[in-house]
C-alpha cells in the first residue's frame, strides 16, 4: 500500500491522535546478532525495573521487527530474549510518542540451560484409590507426615493423631502396600519424617489381601497407604536429630530408621525429650481410639483396666496443648514385617515408653445443687511416672492358597507411680499415692479355609489374663469423720483385679450370586476378680478398718452365646445392603466370695439383635450411606463395684452389686460428595441418632466441709442427635483451601441431687471456618471456631467459646524457612468471669543445598504464658480449669538425614 | 598468514555457534501437555524459536474400554475365545491407527498436519487457517515445577483463557489457539468450563534429535477439502453397509444364497 502526502499525513495525525489520547507511546526496531543477522521471533517485553514483572510484550516477526506498546509509561526497561541468545535489558526513557530501538542480541555462546521436568498429576483418582503426590504439597518445612497431610484436600487430623479423611475415620495406615504399624498408626503420623515420601493415597473399600477369606467379604475399611519413591527402596535411611534449649534443662534427641526390602520391613521410632513431648495418652491404656478397632487378625484388643482409687490425670479436652508443665519422656517403637519364604509372614511390634511429668491446675468447679451455690476451688499438683511396654508377635502361615494358620501373641505391661497434692479452701493439703501394676497377656489362633472363589470357613480361638494390683494412699485420713470418727494419719485402699477371657467363633461364609451370607457362632466367657480392703492408719500407723464393706472379695462372671446371620447384598452397581440379626443369649452372675456360700445374683436373657446397613452410590464421587444397629450392653466391672467420692478426691468402693444389661441404638445417615478434579469440592453431612443406656449416676450430697459424690443405680437412656456438615472448597492448584464447619447437637441426660432424680436437655452449636492460601513465598493457615452449650434444667446455663489460629510459614528460599504461629482463646462459662490468653511459636529452618542437614532454632509460648483454661459443663457442674502451661523454649536443634 | 586463518577459524566458529542456536527445524526441547484431569488426553508437542509440531495422545483407551464393559459371561469356551479375538483385534486397529502431528510456524497463521481417511489411512497433509489468542500479560506470577511463570489472559470464541508461561524459555509456540506468547506456555486454563491443560513433562535441550517439519509425502490439500473428502468416504462406508445389511435381509428371507461381497456383485 503506498502512503501518498495527504492521506500519509492522515493517518500519522489519526496514529497521533489515537496514541496521545490514550497515553500509549510505541517502541519499535529490529533485534538483530552481532554478526548483524536477523534474530526472528525473539520475545520483546517491557518492564517498569530490570527485574521485575512484564507490563507488556512483542514478539519479533522472521525478519526481526518488533512493535511494543506501552502505557503511561516514560522511562522502564526493554527486555529481550530469544533461544540461543543471552537475555539483555536496556533502560529506556520514552519522550516520543513513537521510539525506535534497534537490539543486538549476544550469542550465549555455551549450551542451553537443562531443563527437565517429569510429572504426574498431582491428584489421580483411579476407582477407589485417590493418588496424591507428596512433593506437590510439600513446603519443605514439614516436620511429620501429620504437617504434610495439613496441606492436602481432605485431611483433618485431630491432636491425638487420628486421621479423617471427608468425615470418614482412616481404619489403619500402610506403608508400600504392607501394614507395618496396624491400626495404632497416630505415633507414625506424628512423628514420622516425611522424606523419601512419593505418593498419599487413600484407599476406599481396601481388603486385606494377607487374609485369604476377604475376597470373599470385600473390604469396608478406609486407609491411607504411604508409598515411598523407589530410590528408598531396598535401603536404610532416616533421620537423626538433636535439640538444646535455653535454659538447657530443655532437650530432644531422636532417631528414626526405616527399610523397605521385599522381604523384610522395619521401622524404629525412638525418642528422647523434656520438652512436652509426651506418649501420654489420655484414653484408657493400651485402648484404642474410638471408631478405632484393633486388627481382628493380627492383633489383640488390651482389655480397658482403671483402678476403683486412681489420681485422675489432668486432661485437656478440646484443647490443642498438653496439660503438663514438665517432663521427662522416653519412646521406642519398633515394628518389624518379615517375609522369609512366600507361605509365611511374621509381624512383631515392641513398644516401650517411659513419662514422667509434672500437671498443676486451679479448678473452680460450680456443682448444679437446687437454690444453693456448691462452688469447690482446688489446686492441684500431680507427678506421675508411667511406664508402658507391649509386644505383639504374630504369624501368618499360608499352607496352601486354601488354608491359611494365625497364631498371635501380645503382652502388655504397665506401671504407674503417681503423687498428688491438693490444697482445697478451707481444708489441709491432701496428699495422695498411687501405685499399680497392670499385666495382661493374650494369644489368638485363627484358621481359615477357603473352600472355593466362593466359600470360606474361619475358626477363631482366643484367651486373654490380665492382673492389676493397686495401691492407694491419702494423707491425712479422712474428711471430719467421714469415713469414721476419730483420728488417722492415712486412708489406705488395696486392691487387685484379675480377668480371664475365653472366647470361640466358627463362621461360614457362602457367596451366592449378589449375595454374601455368614453365619457366625460364637462362645464367650469373661470372669472378673475383685479383692478390695479399705483402712484408716492411726497415729502408729496401725491399720483399722472402716467396717463390715472393708474387705470385699467379689466375682463376675459373663457366658454368652450368639448366632450371628448376615446377608450383604449386593442389589446393583450402585446400591448394596447388609442386613444382619444376632441372637444373644447371656448368663450375667455376680458372687460374693467373702460370704459363706456365696451370695449370688444373676440376671439372663436372649435377646435380638438386628441390624442394617446400605449405601447407595449416585456417583463414583458421592454416595449415601444409612446405618441403624442394637448392640447389647452390660453395666462394666468397675461400675458394678462402683464407689463414692469425696471433693472429687477419694473414690473408694462401695460394695455397689446391681447388674444391669440394655440395648444401645444407633442410626447414622451420612452423605458424601467427593469432586477433587473437576470441581475441586469436597462435601460431607452426617445425621447421627444414638440412644444409650444409663445405668448409674452420680448423686451429689453436700456437706458443710465437703461434697460428696456416690453411684446411684438407675434405668434411664440418653438421646442425642448430631448434625454435621462440612465442606471443604479448593483452588485449582489445591493450594488454596476455604473450609466451613457445622456441628448441631442436642440431647437429654440426667442428674441425681439430695435423692430427686432431674432430666437435663442440651445443644450446642459449633460454628468453624478454615482458610489457608499459598501467596507465592507465604503460606496462610487460619482456623475459626465458635461453640456455644446450653443447658437447661430448671435454669439455663451457658458456656461460650472462641479460637483463632494463624499458621504463618514463609518460604525465603528452598533451603530457609520462617514459620509463626499464633493462637488466641476466649472463654465465657456461665456464672464466672470470662478468660482469655494467647500461645504463640516461632521456628527458624535452614537446609542445606543436599537436602542432609537440617539446622533451627524455634521457640514455644513466647509470651510466657503462664495457663490455659478451659470450662466444661457436665450434668451436675460447670468446672473452668487453668492448667499451667510449659514455660517458654527456645531451643536450637539440627537433623541428619542418612 | 597466521592472522588470516586466525580470523577465518573466528568466523566459522561464530557461524557454527550462531546456527547452532538457531538451527531451524531442529527441535530444542520437548513439553507434554496434559488436558482435563478425569479422563485426560496428552499433548506432546517438539518446539524451537520457530516452529513446532506436536501430537494428541489418548493413552489408557483401550484398557478403558475394556473396563467399562465389565466382566463378561460367555455361554461357551469358544464365546469366551471370539471374544477375546474381537478385543485384541480392536485394539490393534486403534493401535495401527496412525498418529496426526501438528505443525506451526512462528509467524505464519497456516497450519499444517497429516490427515488420514479410509481403511487404509491414506495420507493428506491438510492446512489450516487459525486465529490465535490475543494474550494480554497480566501483572502475577506463579512457580511452576520450579519455573518461575507470568500470567496472560485473552478471549478466544467468547471464552476466557488463562495461561501461565515460563519466562525463562523465550519460545511462543503453543499447541491449539495457545500460541503467541513471550515464553512457553506452562499452563491454560478454560475459565468458563475451568478445564485446564497443563505441563506434564518437559525436556530443554533434547537429547534425541528431532526434526520439526511439515507434512511431507502426501497430496497438499485444504481443510475444507479434506473435510469433503472425509464425508464422501464416510457416504461410500453408509452405502457399503447399507448393501451388506440388505444382503443379510434378502439371505434371511431366502431371496439369495450367500452374501455377495460388494465387488463380486458389481460384477
Amino acid at each position: 500500500m503506498s502512503c501518498t502526502g495527504r492521506k500519509c499525513g492522515f493517518f500519522v495525525f489519526l496514529l497521533f491522535n489515537v496514541l496521545y489520547l490514550r497515553g500509549q507511546r510505541n517502541i519499535s526496531g529490529q533485534v538483530s546478532n552481532e554478526s548483524g543477522g536477523v534474530v526472528s521471533f525473539a520475545s520483546v517485553k517491557w518492564k517498569n525495573d530490570s527485574a521485575g514483572i512484564a507490563r507488556n510484550f512483542s514478539i519479533a516477526d522472521a525478519g526481526g521487527h518488533y512493535n511494543l506498546i506501552i502505557a503511561n509509561d516514560r522511562s522502564g526497561w526493554i527486555e529481550v530474549s530469544a533461544v540461543g541468545y543471552t537475555t539483555r535489558r536496556i533502560p529506556v526513557n520514552v519522550s516520543d510518542i513513537t521510539t525506535i530501538i534497534n537490539i543486538t542480541l549476544v550469542a550465549t555462546g555455551k549450551e542451553l540451560p537443562g531443563i527437565i521436568i517429569k510429572n504426574e498429576p498431582s491428584v489421580v483418582v483411579s476407582g477407589d484409590t485417590t493418588s496424591y503426590q507428596a512433593d506437590r504439597f510439600k513446603r519443605g518445612n514439614e516436620a511429620s507426615i501429620s504437617e504434610l497431610l495439613t496441606n492436602i484436600p481432605g485431611f483433618s487430623i485431630d491432636r491425638r493423631g487420628i486421621l479423617t479423611y471427608n468425615g470418614k475415620i482412616i481404619d489403619r495406615v500402610l506403608i508400600n502396600g504392607d501394614d507395618l504399624v496396624g491400626r495404632g498408626y497416630s505415633g507414625i503420623i506424628n512423628n514420622l519424617n516425611i522424606t523419601g515420601i512419593d505418593k498419599l493415597q487413600v484407599i476406599q473399600n481396601y481388603a486385606d489381601n494377607s487374609n485369604i477369606i476377604s475376597g470373599i467379604t470385600g473390604g469396608k475399611e478406609q486407609v491411607l497407604n504411604i508409598a515411598y519413591k523407589k530410590n528408598f527402596l531396598h535401603r536404610l535411611f532416616g533421620t537423626l536429630d538433636a535439640g538444646l534449649g535455653m535454659p538447657v534443662k530443655y532437650y530432644n534427641a531422636g532417631l528414626q530408621a526405616l527399610a523397605l526390602f521385599d522381604k523384610a520391613k522395619a521401622l524404629v521410632l525412638q525418642n528422647i525429650n523434656s520438652t512436652g513431648k509426651t506418649t501420654f495418652d489420655p484414653l484408657p491404656d493400651g485402648n484404642l481410639y474410638e471408631g478405632i478397632n484393633v486388627d481382628p487378625v493380627y492383633d489383640i484388643d488390651i482389655a480397658p483396666q482403671k483402678n476403683l482409687a486412681d489420681i485422675s490425670d489432668i486432661l485437656v479436652n478440646s484443647g490443642i496443648v498438653n496439660a503438663i508443665y514438665r517432663n521427662r519422656s522416653i519412646s521406642s517403637t519398633a515394628n518389624i514385617l518379615l517375609r522369609p519364604i512366600k507361605e509365611l509372614s511374621v509381624r512383631g511390634q515392641l513398644n516401650i515408653t517411659y513419662d514422667k511429668y509434672g500437671q498443676r491446675m486451679d479448678r473452680v468447679t460450680d456443682y448444679f445443687i437446687d437454690q444453693q451455690a456448691a462452688r469447690i476451688i482446688q489446686n492441684k499438683d500431680v507427678l506421675q511416672k508411667l511406664q508402658k511396654i507391649s509386644g505383639l508377635l504374630s504369624f501368618n502361615y499360608l499352607l496352601n492358597s486354601q488354608n491359611q494358620f494365625v497364631l498371635t501373641l501380645k503382652a502388655y505391661n504397665f506401671q504407674d507411680n503417681g503423687n498428688a497434692v491438693n490444697f482445697l479452701t478451707g481444708a489441709v493439703p491432701f496428699e495422695e499415692l498411687l501405685k499399680r501394676k497392670e499385666n495382661q497377656y493374650a494369644g489368638k489362633f485363627i484358621y481359615n479355609r477357603l473352600f472355593s472363589g466362593t466359600a470360606a470357613f474361619s475358626v477363631n480361638l482366643q484367651y486373654q489374663r490380665g492382673r492389676m494390683p493397686g495401691d492407694y494412699f491419702t494423707l491425712p485420713g479422712a474428711f471430719k469423720d467421714f469415713f469414721r470418727p476419730g483420728n488417722y494419719s492415712g486412708f489406705n485402699q488395696d486392691e487387685i483385679q484379675k480377668f480371664y477371657t475365653t472366647s470361640g467363633q466358627m463362621t461360614y461364609i457362602k457367596r451366592i450370586n449378589k449375595h454374601v451370607l455368614t453365619i457366625g457362632l460364637n462362645a464367650r466367657q469373661v470372669v472378673k476378680q475383685l479383692g478390695n480392703s479399705i483402712s484408716l492408719n492411726t497415729a502408729s500407723n496401725e491399720p483399722v478398718f472402716i467396717g463390715i464393706d472393708s474387705v470385699s472379695n467379689v466375682k463376675n462372671q459373663l457366658n454368652s452365646i450368639s448366632l450371628l446371620l448376615q446377608d450383604a447384598w449386593t442389589i446393583n452397581k450402585k446400591l448394596t445392603t447388609t442386613f444382619s440379626a444376632g441372637i444373644l443369649g447371656y448368663r450375667n452372675r455376680l458372687l460374693d466370695l467373702n460370704s459363706s456360700p456365696g451370695e449370688r445374683k444373676e440376671i439372663k436373657d436372649i435377646r435380638l439383635l438386628p441390624g442394617i446397613n446400605t449405601e447407595y452410590k449416585f456417583s463414583g464421587k458421592s454416595r449415601l450411606s444409612f446405618s441403624y444397629s442394637l448392640v447389647n450392653q452390660f453395666t462394666d466391672l468397675q461400675f458394678a463395684f462402683g464407689g463414692f467420692w469425696v471433693n472429687n478426691l477419694t473414690s473408694v468402693y462401695r460394695g455397689l452389686d446391681s447388674l444391669q444389661m440394655n440395648l444401645s441404638q444407633t442410626a447414622r445417615l451420612s452423605y458424601f460428595y467427593t469432586n477433587l478434579l473437576e470441581k475441586r469440592l469436597l462435601f460431607f453431612s452426617n445425621i447421627l441418632y444414638v440412644k444409650t443406656p444409663l445405668f448409674y449416676l452420680t448423686e451429689i450430697r453436700p456437706y458443710q466441709d465437703f461434697i460428696y459424690f456416690q453411684s446411684v443405680p438407675v434405668d434411664r437412656t440418653i438421646d442425642t442427635w448430631i448434625l454435621s456438615l462440612s465442606v471443604q472448597k479448593l483452588s485449582d492448584d489445591y493450594h488454596t483451601k476455604i473450609s466451613p464447619l457445622i456441628n448441631l447437637s442436642k440431647g437429654n441426660n440426667y442428674r441425681v441431687i439430695q435423692g430427686k432424680e432431674e432430666k437435663i436437655r442440651f445443644r450446642q452449636v459449633q460454628l468453624g471456618l478454615d482458610f489457608s492460601k499459598d501467596f507465592k513465598k507465604l503460606q496462610v493457615k487460619s482456623h475459626l471456631l465458635y461453640s456455644i452449650k446450653q443447658q437447661k434444667v430448671t435454669e439455663e446455663r451457658t458456656n461460650r467459646y472462641f479460637e483463632s489460629l494463624v499458621k504463618l510459614n514463609w518460604k525465603h528460599s528452598n533451603q530457609f524457612f520462617t514459620d509463626i504461629e499464633v493462637q488466641y482463646s476466649y472463654l465465657k462459662p456461665s456464672d464466672q468471669r470470662q478468660v482469655d490468653w494467647w500461645t504463640t511459636g516461632v521456628k527458624f529452618l535452614y537446609r542445606t543445598k543436599n537436602g542432609k542437614w537440617d539446622i533451627g532454632l524455634h521457640g514455644t509460648n513466647l509470651l510466657n504464658q503462664y495457663s490455659y483454661s478451659e470450662t466444661i459443663l457436665t450434668a451436675i457442674n460447670s468446672s473452668t480449669t487453668s492448667y499451667r502451661l510449659f514455660p517458654r523454649i527456645l531451643m536450637g536443634y539440627v537433623r541428619y538425614r542418612f | 598468514m597466521k592472522k588470516r586463518y586466525v580470523v577465518l577459524f573466528t568466523c566459522l566458529l561464530a557461524f557454527v555457534c550462531v546456527n547452532a542456536h538457531a538451527q531451524e527445524g531442529k527441535a530444542i526441547g520437548r513439553i507434554v501437555y496434559e488436558i482435563g484431569v478425569n479422563n485426560p488426553s496428552y499433548i506432546e508437542m517438539w518446539f524451537n524459536s520457530s516452529g513446532y509440531m506436536y501430537q494428541v495422545r489418548k493413552t489408557g483407551r483401550q484398557q478403558e474400554m475394556t473396563a467399562l464393559n465389565g466382566p463378561r459371561r460367555f455361554a461357551s469356551a469358544e464365546d469366551s475365545i471370539e471374544y477375546a479375538k474381537k478385543e485384541r483385534m480392536m485394539k490393534e486397529l486403534l493401535n495401527d491407527n496412525p498418529v496426526q502431528i501438528f505443525y506451526g510456524k512462528i509467524g505464519e497463521s497456516r497450519t499444517i498436519f497429516s490427515g488420514f481417511i479410509g481403511e487404509d489411512h491414506k495420507k493428506y497433509c491438510v492446512t489450516d487457517s487459525l486465529s490465535f489468542i490475543d494474550w494480554k500479560i497480566v501483572e502475577d506470577t506463579l512457580t511452576i515445577d520450579g519455573l518461575l511463570c507470568q500470567k496472560a489472559t485473552g478471549l478466544y470464541k467468547g471464552v476466557t483463557y488463562t495461561a501461565w508461561f515460563a519466562t525463562s524459555i523465550p519460545v511462543s509456540g503453543a499447541p491449539m489457539y495457545f500460541r503467541g506468547l513471550p515464553g512457553l506456555l506452562i499452563k491454560s486454563i478454560n475459565e468458563k468450563s475451568k478445564s485446564s491443560m497443563r505441563m506434564l513433562e518437559m525436556e530443554m535441550p533434547l537429547k534425541q534429535s528431532i526434526v520439526i517439519a511439515p507434512c511431507t509425502g502426501a497430496d497438499v490439500i485444504t481443510k475444507t477439502e479434506f473435510i469433503a473428502l472425509g464425508e464422501k468416504h464416510n457416504a461410500e462406508v453408509k452405502k457399503m453397509i447399507d448393501y451388506y445389511k440388505e444382503q443379510l435381509d434378502k439371505k434371511k428371507r431366502g431371496e439369495v444364497g450367500e452374501v455377495k461381497m460388494i465387488n463380486q456383485s458389481n460384477k
